[in-house]
């Protein structure tokens, strides 16, 4: 899963970043409006945390533009302003959730939680595929009972298909979300990984080919 | 909408003055009608008793004749009345009396003022009377009467307009230091929130690592708090200008006190400074308000300038000019950079918290300072205009 930070206050915007980090999610940060869209414009995210107060173009702006460009990647608003018409405002230009400072580090981990999940075809936190479970908040593997031990980047792999239930993964959007630009993964480094993800569940059938354009769960 | 406490506190003011004025002004014309009126009555009424003194003299004179007392002159609008109660024989002269009982005294019957007296004359008793129609009187006194009650309702009302009126003015100063405490309050309460949140963030993650490489949120705290000191002084100090004491100030010398203080800053970035004294500039202000608006001013021609670029400080009679290379300031956003907060561009240190021209224009304001701002591709040029 992965999040873009918009936030100008640098010290926040790096201890969210590490927050999320820790939390298992993959974060990119942008410190203004105008880098934002061109971030959103570049790659593909699962959740857009976006703070109001931005230089160059506010969030109401930011939000405004994606949502124009047809972008219904989930956002959830940050501000230090209490006022419920700032708020309305928010959820009227397209924000999904809002969050005023200084919040709760529990609370925003539960709203990005509760967003991403609102955006994917699984709704429920504990997913049930064949003799295998899957708990997406606890981030952890089971099969027979038995706590399977995975990596973050399988973990992301599982969860993107999980998400994504019945519907076709591409390596593209498998890169974008489990990997760092700085990372250049191909469509190699995918196949591999999935390989990997096949042995550590013990079952071959889970993950589906197809062919040419990437993965599905059934 | 907010409940304004100065609207409820002018009403209240307003409808203390106007009671206490109205009610003043009622005690003032009810005293003008009481005292007029008993003016007018008091001289009829003298009339009168001289009439009926004559007239007794008259009576009482034996020698006199009684039917020779219709021959009396007395004024056309009085009348005269004299009862024999012996005889039962009425004398009157202009009007008849319709008196049955006997009063001595002044009454008022009907319209008319009546004076009477009994004199004995042998073993006769005579009641005299002398009357005077006042109804004329009456009217006018009806007359003043509505026209003081008018007078006293249509001052009050203008009173009640003018307290209106005047009680914004009597509050203003009030209300200005309300509403400054006010706002102060709601920019601390604001602008703490998000170092609040980097603090309680650092602290979460703090406390997930276990206390582990903590270099760094520890770092990202302590800069927070300075940042949260320094952000508490300036609003402080915003919240305070003018309240202060004035006294007159050499700006030349305050200019060139903030050069030196700033110098290593200007060393740091080998920046050449121009120094163009036209004038002495003398203003009549608060010393520690004049520092903050051009070390503010100079500080940001130090921080948006080129390496190795230039400032040029120009002070005239009536402007000090500060001028400094540097990127032009996009003339959309000139007067955005007077806005809280506001920062050019992001590539933001953590020196300063976004407040140096928000003060500066705060100051401005107050000492109705005019601040320009010319951008000419060179040089981005401060103009404080006194």
């Amino acid at each position: 899963m992965k999040i873009l930070v918009v936030e100008d206050n640098k010290e926040l915007n790096n201890t969210l970043k590490e927050i999320l980090e820790l939390n298992g999610y993959l974060v990119d940060t942008v410190y203004d409006g105008e880098q934002a869209l061109e971030y959103i414009d570049a790659f593909d995210y699962d959740l857009i945390i976006l703070d109001i107060m931005l230089p160059k173009i506010d969030g109401f702006q930011v939000c405004k533009i994606i949502r124009e460009k047809g972008i219904n990647t989930p956002v959830l608003m940050l501000t230090a302003k209490d006022a419920v018409a700032d708020r309305v405002k928010g959820l009227d230009i397209g924000a999904d959730d809002y969050l005023v400072k200084p919040f709760d580090i529990e609370e925003l981990l539960a709203r990005v939680r509760a967003l991403i999940r609102r955006a994917s075809v699984e709704k429920s936190n504990i997913v049930k595929i064949g003799d295998i479970t899957v708990d997406l908040e606890k981030r952890e593997v089971y099969k027979d009972g038995k706590s399977l031990m995975i990596t973050p980047k399988l973990f992301c792999i599982l969860e993107q298909l999980i998400r994504n239930r019945g519907k076709v993964v591409s390596y593209e959007s498998l890169m974008n979300k489990c990997w760092d630009i700085t990372d250049y993964p191909s469509r190699e480094t995918v196949r591999a990984n999935i390989k990997l993800l096949r042995k550590i569940l013990q079952d071959k059938d889970i993950i589906h080919n197809v062919s040419g354009v990437g993965y599905k769960i059934e | 909408m907010k409940f304004d406490p100065f609207l409820k506190a002018r009403f209240k003011i307003t409808i203390l003055i106007s009671f206490i004025s109205t009610l003043i002004l009622s005690a003032f014309s009810g005293s003008i009608y009481y005292f007029y009126r008993e003016q007018l009555l008091y001289e009829n009424a003298d009339e009168l008793k001289s009439i009926v003194f004559e007239v007794s003299k008259a009576v009482e004179n034996p020698a006199v004749d009684m039917s020779l007392i219709k021959t009396i002159k007395i004024p056309r609008d009085t009348y005269l009345c004299i009862y024999n109660y012996e005889a039962k024989i009425v004398l009157y002269k202009n009007k008849m009396c319709n008196i049955k009982e006997f009063f001595s005294g002044f009454k008022i019957h009907g319209n008319d003022l009546i004076f009477g007296t009994a004199i004995k004359k042998g073993d006769t008793l005579y009641y005299i009377y002398a009357g005077k129609d006042l109804s004329k009187l009456l009217a006018s006194l009806e007359k003043l009467k509505l026209i003081l009650f008018y007078m006293t309702f249509l001052i009050s009302f203008g009173i009640l307009v003018f307290s209106f009126i005047i009680s914004k003015r009597i509050l203003s100063p009030i209300k200005e230091t309300f509403e400054k405490q006010e706002r102060f309050t709601q920019n601390v309460s604001h602008d703490l929130r998000t170092p609040l949140t980097v603090i309680s963030t650092n602290l979460y993650v703090i406390k997930q690592k276990n206390f582990q490489n903590i270099k760094q949120n520890i770092e990202n705290i302590s800069k927070t708090v300075d940042y949260m000191k320094n952000l508490v002084n300036d609003l402080l100090f915003i919240s305070q200008i003018g309240e202060k004491e004035k006294k007159p100030v050499n700006i030349n010398e305050i200019i060139k006190k903030q050069l030196s203080i700033l110098s290593p800053k200007i060393e740091e970035k080998n920046l050449g400074v121009i120094l163009k004294e036209e004038e002495q500039v003398i203003v009549e202000a608060n010393q520690g308000d004049m520092e903050k608006l051009f070390s503010n001013l100079l500080e940001n021609a130090i921080k948006y300038n080129y390496p190795n670029g230039e400032i040029i400080i120009t002070i005239k009679k009536k402007t000090v000019s500060i001028k400094n290379t540097g990127k032009p300031i996009d003339k959309e956003n000139v007067n955005k950079i007077f806005e809280r907060f506001y920062r050019e561009d992001n590539s933001r240190s953590s020196e300063g918290c976004g407040l140096g021209l928000a003060i500066v224009k705060e100051i401005a304001d107050h000492y109705n300072f005019k601040i320009k701002v010319k951008v000419d591709g060179v040089y981005n040029e401060f103009i404080v205009r006194f």
